[in-house]
């Protein structure tokens, strides 16, 4: 492979040696020039991958061989490594590319930035195969790469999501696709019929996720992507819930892995396309499995009972308030956060499910507690997308005192937050208003309360120090708690912005 | 311009650029006007020298180290007896941040200076009004008195030494907790993964907020679930370092940088420290034998701070805040 070279161009001719010896024992070519003059000749001469330069380099400065090199088609992509005794603003520094450093200078952390910096460079300059799947289909295209027994990293994007597939020496080791890996990944892919492709020569070190071999795994992606469209109208609906079938009892053993799996993730009530998301099995075979799992009479199936559409959830008022409130706080963009504060994790288990049947709520499956069944959760359960384009996560962050440092640590972009409390939880009540308060210390919020069973609505009220004016909703009634709760919290957002 | 400027000079002192509470309120309620006008950012530095530096002429060392630390375009004055303010035009969080940095580097050879508390407010996170941004400033300053930091003095401390006292010791508030994880502990051995992963997300959920965070641990490799989000994600503006020991694949890992550091202190106790404008958060965490750890995490602002400063001025890192 071929070396990287670095011309280097510093004022201290002490420090360019040491820089000097330092990358080369990393494995690097250098090339010196004590001055603007002799590095602009050898960056053109010598071609390097990466000039380091001072800032008040002699005779031509940094700054300024810059923007001469950056004029040359043949160093325009070398990326740039600047260094100085005070912070400087560069016209056209390409961030992500270029690199200031202050000094005095940390050698492997200014190789740590290279190495960083050449990756990126280089990915978006190395191409050695690219076009449009239309031209050539993906399956296609992997065949080549395996006989001509390649390695690198194949980009796929389409409709504005990007996929990675990673192959050595022509067989597939891993793919990645969102959150998605292995063949899950490689064949949501192989659905794609517009959209682009490029290879990227590189070594591989990622380790082998993907066991099949080539030849097999694409007569398999092939044949499901087959079998997923023509039947499309016997497979069971995304947006329909599946429950576990209380009647049917457990689930025998000895069975394959993949039922398992889907049992697991059905028992905590979720849409099929949820069930499909988060299982690591591909679409085809979560969806076949649902579909024998409900002719067997295991689980059952709700069309229908999943997101509702069609209906407003938001008034634009409502709407406006949270966009307004998002936006004044810093660097908000199109994302706010509702915290949740329980006394117990079913509490939270039972908001979301009441969540699911408003407009533009997806549990999320990227969540870093799937089960709900901590007795801390932790994370984000489930997010609303709403119309313009804006995000409003709900994250669930545990109220015992020694996990006090998380409530603040991620309330950024905060909205509202919903205390949830349920009868076994009445003794925490304090404990949770202790966690509200803290949060609103250093944020301004509205908060709503909301309770679950036979909780008394006195003691309630007076270990929360709630005025009459503010309401407990009460979960589990059939009334919408969710969604009026959401209502009044939003109202307080409007109530908010009156008061400043 | 020095014949302009001489009555708005703070009284009895002999400081060029150093002026009056009177100037410096005028001249930072103008700047709040022209941030709000061109919805550009602005901010302003606390010095809090206490009781001991409220004599003219030490005062007035204090003064002349601080314009001489600051940019021309900078606005120094006394904003009360023992105060100091800076107001820093078309400043950032981060940009007052390292002024502070810089602030506490030219008063380290002065004995007052040494004592002073800085806190910096920036418009419009902290406030919309010149008198909102004084007030979030003095309210930091005060609660960075009143914080682990300054209390325990730990500025005068190895940077080893503050992470074994925060976990040998025993925090309960809201700001500070300590914890044991681990086998037969109500909090789990992948809680420190956990909200490292939490992180990576906010730090991908929004790639253009500017922001840094150090993730140390004991073996660095591309597939932990911290290096493959971010990997995954598209260009990140906060800078992320992995610190510690790795494998060579580490290297091709996107929006990340690794710090390989051969220390074997770092292979019993692993931490997290992120800190960007709107957020500080670190958590420490040490092995302990039978597979438990004590575990300290904190969302104190001048302590995770602190520790970021200490981290890169012992390993000689670059200095930045994000």
């Amino acid at each position: 492979m071929k070396k990287t070279r670095v011309l280097i161009g510093l004022g201290d001719e002490e420090e360019a040696n040491a820089l000097a010896a330092f990358l080369y024992g990393m494995g690097m070519e250098t090339i010196t020039a004590p001055d603007g003059a002799r590095a602009l000749e050898l960056a053109i001469e010598e071609g390097p991958s990466f000039i380091a330069v001072d800032m008040a380099l002699p005779v031509i400065g940094g700054e300024r061989l810059f923007h001469t090199l950056r004029k040359n088609p043949h160093t325009s992509r070398v990326p740039f490594l600047f260094v100085s005794d005070a912070p400087a603003e560069i016209r056209g520094f390409r961030a992500g590319v270029d690199i200031f450093l202050k000094r005095p200078l940390n050698f492997d952390e200014t190789y740590a930035r290279m190495r960083q910096s050449l990756f990126t460079a280089g990915s978006e300059g190395t191409k050695e195969i690219e076009g449009t799947l239309s031209h050539m289909s993906l399956a296609d295209l992997l065949q080549f790469l395996h006989l001509n027994r390649k390695e690198g990293e194949l980009k796929v994007t389409s409709d504005g999501r990007t996929g990675s597939v990673f192959i050595k020496e022509g067989n597939i080791y891993n793919a990645l696709l969102d959150n998605a890996e292995r063949e899950k990944a490689l064949f949501r892919m192989f659905h794609w019929a517009e959209g682009r492709f490029e290879f990227m020569p590189k070594s591989v070190t990622a380790p082998k996720r993907i066991k099949a071999s080539t030849g097999n795994l694409l007569m398999e992606g092939m044949r499901q992507v087959d079998e997923f469209r023509s039947k499309k109208d016997q497979l069971p609906s995304p947006d329909s819930v599946v429950r576990l079938n209380p009647a049917a009892g457990s689930v025998p053993k000895g069975l394959q892995p993949i039922i398992y799996d889907i049992v697991q993730l059905v028992k905590a009530g979720a849409r099929v396309k949820d069930v499909v998301e988060r299982s690591s099995y591909p679409d085809y075979e979560v969806y076949q499995t649902i579909s024998a799992l409900a002719a067997k009479g295991i689980i059952t199936e709700a069309e229908g009972e999943g997101e509702q559409t069609g209906w407003e959830f938001l008034s634009a008022a409502e709407l406006l308030g949270i966009r307004e409130k998002i936006s004044g706080g810093s660097g908000g963009q199109g994302h706010g956060k509702i915290l949740l504060l329980s006394t117990s994790a079913p509490v939270v288990a039972e908001f979301i499910r009441e969540c699911r049947g408003l407009p533009g709520f997806s549990l999320n499956t990227k969540s870093a507690f799937p089960e709900l069944s901590m007795v801390n959760p932790l994370g984000e359960v489930g997010v609303f997308r709403l119309s313009g384009g804006m995000d409003l996560s709900l994250f669930s962050v545990p109220t015992v005192r020694n996990t006090g440092p998380l409530w603040r640590a991620f309330s950024g972009n905060l909205v509202g937050i919903v205390l949830l409390i349920d009868e076994e939880g009445t003794a925490q009540i304090k404990e949770l208003e202790a966690a509200k308060r803290d949060i609103l210390l250093s944020k301004r919020a509205p908060s709503v309360y909301v309770v679950k069973g036979v909780v008394d609505e006195g003691a309630c009220r007076k270990g929360l120090a709630l005025s009459d004016t503010e309401r407990l909703f009460r979960l589990g009634k059939g009334e919408e708690t969710a969604a009026k709760a959401f209502h009044s919290l939003f109202a307080g957002l409007h109530m908010e912005e009156k008061s400043v | 311009m020095k014949t302009e400027s001489a009555p708005a000079l703070a009284k009895g002192l002999n400081v060029d650029r150093f002026y009056d509470g009177f100037f410096l309120a005028e001249y930072g309620r103008l700047e709040a006007a022209r941030a709000k006008r061109y919805s550009s950012p602005f901010s302003t530095v606390l010095i809090d020298l206490g009781e001991g530096a409220t004599e003219p002429a030490v005062l007035e060392g204090l003064a002349s180290g601080i314009v001489a630390a600051t940019r021309d375009c900078d606005v120094a004055g006394l904003y009360d007896g023992s105060r100091v303010m800076v107001i820093l035009p078309e400043t950032d969080y981060f940009g007052a941040a390292s002024t502070v940095r810089k602030l506490a580097k030219e008063l380290e050879g002065n004995e007052n200076g040494r004592k002073a508390v800085f806190s910096h407010a920036t418009f419009p996170r902290d406030g919309r009004s010149f008198g909102e941004l004084a007030g979030s400033a003095i309210r930091k300053a005060d609660q960075r008195k009143a914080s682990v930091w300054e209390k325990e003095g730990f500025g005068g401390r190895l940077f080893w030494e503050i992470l074994g006292e925060l976990t040998s010791r025993n925090y309960k508030g809201f700001d500070y907790a300590s914890f044991d994880a681990g086998a037969g502990q109500d909090i789990s051995e992948f809680f420190f993964d956990q909200v490292n992963e939490l992180i990576v997300r906010e730090i991908t959920r929004e790639p253009g907020r500017r922001g840094i965070m150090y993730y140390a641990a004991k073996n660095l490799s591309s597939s932990l679930p911290v290096v493959k989000n971010l990997g995954s994600a598209g260009a990140v503006a906060a800078k992320v370092f992995l610190v510690g020991e790795g494998e060579g694949s580490i290297w091709e890992v996107g929006n990340a940088m690794p710090l390989m550091i051969d220390d074997p202190r770092l292979r019993e106790t692993f931490f997290t420290f992120f800190l960007n404008d709107e957020t500080a958060y670190a958590i420490i965490c040490k092995e302990n034998w039978g597979a438990t750890f004590s575990c300290f995490h904190t969302s104190d602002f001048g302590l995770v701070e602190g520790l970021i400063t200490k981290f890169q001025q012992e390993y000689s890192l670059q200095e930045q805040l994000g």
